[in-house]
């Protein structure tokens, strides 16, 4: 006759399926309602990468331009440039605020 | 639940899962090459850093001793030397260098960091690696690591598919802007309408829905193996980036295997051993069933040639595969396309043989083959052992 006792070991295994597959299920379930592309969501080529576009202004209200793709090690359309920008710009001494435009918006962002 | 407990206590044949560890060890050393420069701009301290958490991150140790870690591992991975350990060391590193910089994200490496831990947690190294060499290895593996991997694989084909169901992807800009622009597979700028590219994203979610449900349905799944490579193969050579869309095609179409029935000597071979032309044909199927899931059986063997249900002048007359699990037979070229369909290097697209007209060709040309074979082609005595070993 067929063993239908559950061991300890069969429902450790159990629970840890169970744990697999719900987190795997959950993550790009919850990314589904994130902007394409989404981190842990399988969303591979579902929106066009574009990097943030960048001028700096320093105390005397002039501004220059900087070419983002010197500063980052890979523009993913998934990592969230905005933060980390201006928090490395800002470190270079003369400069006040970072402009950061993506898509149609412009944001003003003051260095702290 | 006694279903339920049967299928977490099944235990399967390790080979298929020594097949996926070896490709993926490939692909693992593939990638840290393909990482290399942009793990090297970290050692920069101009570059930008976007950490998920503050502190030291792995990314911190140096681009070179990194990598000479990542490779290591992922070469005694393949190897299948201290497997265990090197699978654990390598998902330490990837899961460190994904977690260290939001810039290292990507699906890819996402997905290579849960099938080194699932194919490890199999215990991979049980079969085709220096460990079972070594150690003797073991005829069977537990089978729930297997199902988490195809559940896997279902579930990055079901999300890429549903992700894509928006009104910017339907429109087609998306798979018109990674379309390559440059070399001799760049799509002209004539046919990036937008009808031409609405048809593709809607094949594009099509097929990877279809590749989600269709790889756990036998009767779909000869389909499923086509499609997928079909996407793999097209979209690595018509979308830019082309090593990291082949690195991913070399990553995926492997763990399609796990899909198949690879039960050992699960399909009985009966071939003509008077013939030298089978004998070496048999000997190069025994050399590429990685699986063990081919039992050739030569036609003198009466006894068991008899047992299978098949006659002298049946085997005599083309080469017959039985199924041994319900005893169902085909011969001659469907016989052989049958058993490419099992063989690790074929199994992907050995089904193309199927369709109509290639069958119809096939068929002829075997009859052909078939008729002629023991007037001009001599059995090589080595081949004959290597044939009945």
């Amino acid at each position: 006759m067929a063993r239908t006792r559950w061991s300890s070991h069969s429902i450790l295994v159990a629970l840890f399926m169970i744990a697999f597959i719900v987190i795997q299920l959950a993550m790009p379930i919850l990314a589904l309602a994130e902007p394409r592309p989404a981190r842990f969501g399988w969303q591979m080529y579902t929106a066009v990468p574009s990097l943030p576009r960048v001028t700096v202004e320093d105390a005397e209200g002039r501004t220059q331009w900087v070419d983002v793709t010197d500063l980052v090690a890979r523009g993913r359309a998934d990592a969230d440039f905005s933060t980390g920008l201006v928090d490395h710009l800002c470190e270079a001494g003369d400069v006040v605020a970072v402009h950061i435009r993506m898509d149609d918006q412009e944001d003003r962002v003051p260095c702290r | 639940m006694s279903w339920l407990l049967k299928r977490l206590e099944r235990t399967v044949s390790p080979r298929a899962l020594g097949v996926l560890r070896i490709t993926i060890g490939i692909t693992a050393i593939l990638k840290a090459l393909d990482i290399a420069p942009v793990l090297a701009r970290f050692d920069d301290a101009a570059t930008l850093r976007i950490p998920y958490f503050g502190g030291f991150t792995i990314v911190d140790v140096g681009a070179t001793p990194l990598l000479a870690a990542w490779i290591g591992t992922a070469v005694l991975f393949t190897l299948g030397a201290r497997t265990t350990l090197a699978g654990i060391a390598l998902s330490i590193i990837l899961a460190g260098v994904m977690l260290a910089d939001q810039q290292l994200y990507s699906n890819h490496h996402y997905l290579l960091l849960l099938l080194v831990a699932l194919v490890t947690i199999g215990r991979a190294g049980s079969s085709m690696s220096v460990d079972a060499w070594r150690c003797g290895g073991s005829d069977v593996v537990p089978g729930w690591p297997l199902d988490l991997l195809r559940v896997q694989i279902s579930i990055v084909y079901g999300f890429a598919a549903l992700a894509k169901l928006n009104a910017v992807y339907l429109s087609g800009s998306v798979v018109a802007a990674y379309l390559r622009r440059d070399g001799p597979l760049a799509i002209p700028g004539e046919w990036r309408t937008f009808e031409v590219m609405a048809i593709l994203s809607v094949l594009s979610i099509l097929t990877e829905a279809f590749l989600a449900i269709a790889l756990w349905l036998p009767r779909w799944r000869a389909a499923a193996f086509i499609a997928g490579l079909g996407l793999h193969v097209s979209i690595a050579f018509l979308f830019d980036p082309l090593v990291q869309l082949l690195i991913f095609g070399l990553m995926i179409l492997p763990t399609y295997l796990i899909f198949l029935d690879t039960k050992p000597r699960s399909r009985a071979v009966i071939w003509d051993d008077s013939c030298g032309f089978c004998g070496r044909i048999i000997g190069w199927l025994k050399r590429l069933d990685w699986l063990h899931v081919l039992d050739p059986i030569p036609s003198s063997d009466a006894a068991t040639r008899d047992a299978l249900g098949v006659t002298q002048a049946e085997a005599d007359q083309a080469i017959q595969l039985v199924f041994r699990s319900d005893g169902r037979r085909v011969a001659g070229f469907a016989a052989v396309q049958r058993v490419l369909q099992v063989l690790p290097v074929s199994f992907l697209w050995a089904p193309i043989l199927r369709l109509p007209p290639i069958m119809a060709v096939g068929d002829r040309a075997y009859r052909r083959v078939a008729a002629r074979r023991s007037c001009n082609i001599s059995l090589r005595p080595t081949d004959a052992a290597n044939a009945q070993d």
